[in-house]
This record gives structure tokens, sequence and C-alpha cells, in this order.
């Protein structure tokens, strides 16, 4: 610390020769002027250290003493401006660069987003840029407050979110909640049919009058839970009709046919140990590169490095590299355990997908079969999935029936 | 005198004041044999390779020792560099 202190003072390296150099010393002390590295080089002469200040407080000091004071050495920043003062250019340009620091400093460069799952950054980066919150804008314009306020306002699932100013970063931490059902439900009176053929196992009615049991078989089209709920009055003579909503949890067992077919020959391709590279270069709409172009037997990877200042501050300019390799095709025949785990393979991706769906499988039948030429996998697989398709009531006139109509149709 | 002598070194002992600040002796800090920071000093009286004698408050101090370096001379403080022999009051 010291040393550099020294250098941005400046500081000279001096020898002192004469009779009363103590008394020197001593005069300097008296002056305050710091002298260090003092060192005797020969009887009545030794070198010290002060700083470049300093040095100008010595002259009463040299004339009371009468010692010859010779500067050896100078070094610091006052010497090296001095040296250099010639060099106007070179300090306008560490002015000038001063200058774009104090100016650059005091814009945003970089929008940080954290916590956003639903929302993906870009999306985020594209409303603000709407709101003239974009990279290089000045710290002055930018309202920390309203910018969070509009981001909730523009995404409901956005609960929480915080807008702050850290040097020329603008970082902003978001919290999601549960994502909002925005599409209101039809409420109107409904039946719920079933879908597909298939057994009942499982039925929770919540609102509605269940037609069928667990245990009952079904067809398509079938009515599963009516709309129409009788209101029975004491007497269990039913009074009226109302018609509601049916609403129902409804599980059906059903069989699901399951064919595939591949051939054992196929065309395997080996890549060779030749790789192409090639670069290409895009400057907004403008692209240029040294790559040909597809040809037959490459295979060719493209990879785009655009160049960025900050993590989300993406200027217009592109890198492209295009990795090309050779490869050739071989005639190639599975062998049985080979088409046994892709046939097996091919079953679990169907599986998955039916399991995306919220479908449960509760047997699996599918037999595979390797003969000379193909694999074929086929057979049922048992499944449980909801049903209940809502479908609209039919509703009757309602009719009020009383005592006196009773009597009337008797 | 002698009486008013005596109730300044009672008057110290009692308040517990450190002799440095009472009396304006001097301090002497020695690291090993190559450094000693001398504090509560009045002038150098002579300096050579060999020997520092520093004028105190209190009387003189002599330093002896082979290659002897001022590293910082402050009104404060002096911090003397070298190979130390002895330290003598006179």
């Amino acid at each position: 610390m010291k040393g550099i202190l020294q250098l941005f003072k400046g500081c000279l390296r001096i020898s002192v020769e004469g009779e009363q150099t103590e008394r020197f010393l001593n005069l300097c002390r008296c002056q305050k002027i710091s002298l260090y590295e003092i060192a005797r080089v020969k009887e009545q002469k030794l070198n010290a250290s002060l700083y470049w200040k300093d040095f100008f407080k010595l002259l009463p000091i040299r004339r009371k003493t009468g010692v010859k004071i010779h500067i050896l050495k100078k070094k610091g920043l006052p010497f090296w401006i001095h040296k250099n003062r010639r060099r106007k250019s070179f300090f306008a340009g560490i002015f000038l660069c001063g200058a774009l620091m104090l100016l650059l400093s005091d814009r945003i460069w970089n929008i940080h987003i954290e916590g956003n799952i639903q929302y993906a950054d870009p999306e985020i980066l594209d409303f603000l840029e709407e709101n003239g919150v974009v990279h290089g804008m000045t710290k002055g314009k930018v309202d920390c407050s309203e910018i969070a306020a509009s981001l909730r306002r523009n995404y409901p699932e956005i609960t929480w979110v915080s807008a702050k100013l850290s040097g020329t970063r603008l970082l902003l931490t978001v919290q999601e909640g549960k994502k909002q059902k925005k599409e209101q439900k039809n409420l109107s009176p409904c039946d719920l049919e079933a879908e597909t053929e298939g057994e009942i196992v499982k039925m929770i009615t919540r609102a509605g009058t269940p037609l069928v049991k667990t245990g009952e078989v079904c067809k398509p089209g079938d009515i599963l839970v009516s709309g129409k709920v009788p209101i029975i009055n004491d007497s269990k003579e039913v009074v009226r009709e109302s018609y509601v909503h049916a609403d129902a949890d409804i599980y059906i067992r059903h069989t699901v046919s399951y064919y595939d077919e591949f051939p054992l020959a196929y065309e395997k391709e080996i890549p060779e140990e030749k790789i192409r590279k090639t670069y290409g270069l895009r400057f907004g709409n403008w692209y240029a590169s040294l790559y040909e172009g597809a040809e037959k037997g490459w295979k060719t990877v493209t990879e785009e490095f655009p160049l960025r200042i900050t993590e989300n501050f993406c200027l217009p300019l592109s890198f492209y590299l295009f990795t090309s390799t050779e490869y050739r095709k071989v005639k190639s025949v599975y062998t049985k355990e080979e088409a046994i785990q892709l046939a097996e393979k091919k079953l679990h991706l169907f599986e998955k997908k039916l399991m995306e769906k919220g479908v449960q499988i509760s047997e699996n039948n599918v037999k595979i079969d390797v003969n000379h030429t193909v694999c074929t996998s086929s057979g049922k697989l048992v499944i449980i999935e909801k049903t209940g398709r809502e479908t609209p009531v039919q509703q009757e006139e309602e009719k009020e029936r009383t005592a006196v109509d009773g009597e009337q149709r008797n | 005198m002698k009486k008013l002598g005596h109730l300044k070194e009672n008057l110290v002992t009692a308040l517990e004041i450190p002799e440095d600040l009472a009396y304006r002796e001097v301090l002497l800090t020695v690291t090993g044999r190559e450094s000693v920071i001398i504090e509560n000093y009045n002038s150098i009286l002579k300096y050579t390779v060999e020997e520092v004698e520093v004028l105190t408050f209190r009387g003189r101090l002599k330093l002896c020792g082979k290659n002897l370096e001022i590293l910082s001379y402050t009104s404060e403080e002096m911090q003397i560099k070298g190979r130390i022999c002895g330290i003598f009051f006179e």
C-alpha cells in the first residue's frame, strides 16, 4: 500500500553530502518532511527517499546545513506524466476512456431475471422492451416499482416481483404461484356418456343421477350419469325434475390393441474419421458462410454462437460453426436379442405415452415374435382410463305434479 | 522541588498512567536482531553504518550493529534495520 502511494504521489531518491548530515535529518523531521530508506553510503554522505512535493521544502534546510543534494532517481506518476506530456493523443485517449466509462456506467447493461419457471426470459424481456425497459437505457428512466407492478399486471401467475438496480444491472426476482384456470367451466345441464366400451371399475358421482354401477359393462354413447335429478317429496313421489351439470369420476377398464412390425434388415450409419469444420457469420439480416451445403454421405451439425455482452444482451452478430462428419451406410441385420430389445423399447414408449394421458395399464398381453425377416409385436393391453363425455341433457317441459293433475289423469 | 517530583510519581502510580506518556520515556520495540522501532525521541546525534545515537528526553540511546539503515524517519517514530549488536543507555 505504501509502495502504491509512493508511485501515485511521486518520489525521489536523493544523496545528501556534507558535514552536517545528522542535522539535516533532524531539521527535516522538524519541518515534517518524511524521509525513508536512509542509508549511509560514505562517512559524510547518505542516500534517502522522499516525496516529490517535500523536495522543494529542502531549500532552506540545505542553506542552513550547507549540504549538497543530488537527485539520483525519480519515480512515480507525476514524473511519468511530465515525461509523456507531448503525447497528447495518448492522454486524450485516457480522458476519453474515463469519460466513456462515466457515461456508460450510467446505463443499464444487464437485465437479470430469476425465479421464473413458467415464463422464459425472452418472453419477459420482450414485454419489458414493449414497456421501454431495454438494455442501454439510462438508470434515471428506470422506475423499479412501475416495472414490478406492470409485470404483476400482465402475468397474473407471477405473485411477487422485486426490481432493483445494482450498479449497471437491473435485477428482477419473481415468484410464481399456481396457474390460474382462465377458462370458466360451462355449468349448463349435461349428462355424462361413455366414450368407449368397457367395464366400470370405479365411480364417484358429485352431481347428477348415476345410471350404472361398478362392475357393469357400458357401450359407447351410453349415459353413465344423468343430469336429470328427480325431486321427491315425503311420500316418495316425484314432485319435479331438476337439471344439473353432471359431474363424476368414472373409470372404465377396456382393452387396446397393439401392433408393431419392423424388418430385421436395416442400414447402419458408421461415422468415418473425416471431420470438416467451416465457419459462418451473421450480422443482422446479412449472412455469409464458407459452408457449401449438404452433401451426400455427410452429416452436418450447425452451432450458432451469438455475441453477447451480458447474459441477456445479445448483439446482432452471430458466429456459425458447421461440423460435417462423413459416414458410410452398411447393410446390417438385427440379432434376435437386439430385435427384442428394440421391440420392447417401442412398446415401452407406447405405454409411456398412454400413461402421460393419465391411463393406468393393468395387464400387458403383448407378445414379441422374431422370424427370419421381421420382428412383430402384437397383443392387447388392458387399461383403466377416465371416461365421461359431457352431452347436453334433453330437458322436458317442467310440469308441476299436483293433486289436481293426478285426479284429472285418472 | 523534590516533593513535587514525588507527588507526580505518586499521581502517575495512582492513576495508572503509562510511563512513556507521563515522563516521555523512550519506547523501544525490538524484533529479533534485525529491526528496532524507537518512539518518543528527540533527535539523531550520530548516524553511521555501525552506530546510531539518538537523543531522548531522558538521556542518550546508542544502537550498535552492522549495516544499519533507517527505514523510516518521522516525527513519531524511527525504524532501524540491520544486524543489531547492542542497545546502550547513557
